[in-house]
């Protein structure tokens, strides 16, 4: 869970980021924020991590009031969190399997569990058959898989997201963003900062949009995909219906017995 | 911490030795270089120091007595002189003594000696003092006393040998420390620049929720072994090179003094323990301190 109140943020340089933001994102919540570069994604972002603290107003996160927390407590908050960075941030001189199980060794997990979880969890982002290679021999989709893998590892209740598909193919993308939304569905919170529009309107979903340091929207939009899938639904409905009603037809002049009914392909 | 999370941070600083192998290359390369010029300072100020000693041991005061004390005159003379403080040892050589060790130097030549009958020689103490420093005042006390002759002292030799063991004394000092500060800055920058090209690693390590613990024991396990490979290494060079280098000066081709000072020189078994620890401790302290207080400055994210 995120909560920010009346936070403002005003970098040593005398710059200000950020002017009275109020966000709050429920837990099992996904949401996009967007805004042009220089908006203010990233000072939410360091505000988020415990990077930065707020000049005004609070920030919890996870129960964490970051604004009273002890440098000695930030690991512990930020194991709650999983991260995924635009760069990735593999470990260049380990395996895919130690990057993950670096993640578990981190926060002092057993042995035997870190041996079952990690594969587990390389085989959900289907990055298993690689997991002895190392992050240069991937490309960028199949790296941040793995970094989304490493975010995974843990069981976080929150995963925070900066740009994940900035380094990507487009078509590999949504790929990416639509393994956050099936992950959002078992229940784990996500935040996800990026300038793709296209994208978000694809997937649709709470847009909070932040311009000036100030947040000019925020709403839920519906998903162009969802809106295709609707009307495949609609589609497939009246195929269906359409069928029955032939089959009535040709049962009701052949006498023939009913064919158990096809199972059709899920988008 | 846990013994399986123990066991693999150790794990994970040798093999990050491997991984940053170049890195690691340099480290104990600098380091190595730099317990060898403080050893082998260390070493020649020690050998100068017992050479020096060797020499000073050779000085002594020699007081001759008058010809017509008595022997019980003598021997009492040999007491007082002894219980003086600053004096070590005094030797009494009668005058028969004398005219003996005389005739034996002479060879063949004592006989036109013996010939001339009486023995001209004088009894005399050979005396040796504690402090070459305070040879003066013990110069002069011997001299009031009733009965000596007169007190031969090479005064001004035990004076050069008193300054040069003074300025081996600051001179080694100072250059050892110099050497000592010089290696610590190198030493310091090495490590840094190889935890520098470790920063991101570091990064991410943080943000996963790594404790600083558990980021900095790698780096511990790094630092000590870097300096056990670089303390293992100068001691068996500077093993092979000194005793080369004792070989060749307490070898037989030189005679006299000098050869004979030399022979003074400290065999390397004598050293070689104080040299082994003095470069394990130094090795391991640079190593571990320069790797921790690098990563100090990476740790602050």
């Amino acid at each position: 869970m995120i909560e920010l109140k009346d936070v403002s943020l005003k970098y040593e340089n005398g710059t200000t980021a950020l002017y009275d933001i109020n966000l709050s994102v429920k837990d099992g919540e996904m949401a996009y924020i967007v805004g042009a570069s220089g908006a203010g994604k990233s000072s939410i972002l360091k505000l988020l991590l415990r990077e930065k603290i707020a000049t005004k107003g609070s920030v919890v996160v996870n129960g964490y009031n970051l604004g009273t927390l002890k440098q000695r407590e930030i690991p512990y908050f930020r194991r709650s969190i999983g991260f995924v960075f635009q760069d990735f941030r593999l470990i260049p001189t380990m395996t895919i399997y130690d990057n993950v199980a670096f993640a578990m060794r981190a926060i002092g997990a057993p042995y035997k569990q870190i041996r079952t979880r990690v594969p587990y969890v390389l085989e959900l982002m289907d990055m298993l058959r690689k997991a002895k290679r190392y992050p240069h021999e991937l490309s960028g989709g199949e790296q941040q898989r793995v970094a989304v893998a490493r975010a995974l590892v843990n069981d976080p209740p929150l995963i925070i997201a900066d740009e994940p598909t900035g380094n990507i193919d487009p078509e590999l993308s949504y790929e990416v963003v639509d393994l956050f939304t099936q992950i959002n569905k078992c229940g784990t919170t996500i935040l996800m900062v990026t300038h793709e529009h296209d994208m978000v309107k694809y997937f649709g979903g709470r847009t909070i949009e932040i311009e000036g340091g100030r947040i000019v929207f925020d709403r839920v939009l519906k998903g162009e995909r969802d809106l295709l899938r609707e009307r495949a639904a609609q589609k497939e409905k009246k195929r269906k219906e359409q069928q029955a009603h032939e089959l009535d037809k040709t049962r009701e002049i052949g006498h023939i017995e009913p064919k158990p009914e096809q199972e059709v392909g899920k988008i | 911490m846990k013994g399986g999370s123990a066991k693999y941070l150790i794990k994970e600083g040798f093999r990050n030795l491997w991984t940053n192998r170049l890195m690691t290359f340099a480290s104990v390369g600098v380091l190595t270089a730099c317990l060898l010029l403080v050893g082998f300072a260390v070493l020649f100020s020690e050998n100068v120091s017992s050479i020096v000693g060797y020499v000073e041991e050779q000085n002594e005061l020699v007081a001759f007595l008058k010809k017509d004390n008595t022997e019980e005159e003598n021997l009492a003379l040999q007491k007082q002189i002894a219980a003086m403080e600053d004096v070590d040892e005094v030797v009494y050589v009668t005058k028969e003594e004398a005219w003996d060790i005389q005739k034996e130097k002479l060879g063949d030549a004592a006989s036109l000696l013996e010939e001339n009958g009486d023995n001209p020689y004088y009894a005399y103490f050979t005396i040796r003092e504690k402090d070459l420093e305070k040879i003066d005042i013990t110069t002069a006390a011997i001299e009031k006393l009733d009965g000596i002759e007169k007190v031969n002292s090479s005064n001004g030799f035990a004076k050069s040998i008193v300054q040069i063991r003074k300025m081996v004394n600051i001179f080694g000092g100072a250059v050892i420390a110099a050497l000592v500060l010089v290696s610590l800055v190198i030493i310091a920058n090495t490590i840094r620049s190889a935890v520098f090209s470790r920063r991101k690693e570091i990064n991410i390590m943080k943000y996963v929720g790594a404790t600083n613990g558990f980021i900095r024991v790698p780096f511990l396990v790094e630092g000590v072994i870097l300096g056990v490979i670089a303390a293992a290494v100068s001691f068996l060079l500077i093993w092979g090179g000194y005793s080369l280098l004792y070989d060749a000066l307490t070898g037989d081709m030189m005679a006299s003094f000098v050869a004979n000072a030399l022979k003074s020189m400290l065999p390397f078994r004598e050293v070689a323990l104080q040299v082994g620890l003095l470069f394990l401790g130094a090795g391991v302290l640079t190593g571990t301190l320069g790797s921790l207080i690098s990563v100090r400055n990476h740790l602050k994210v």
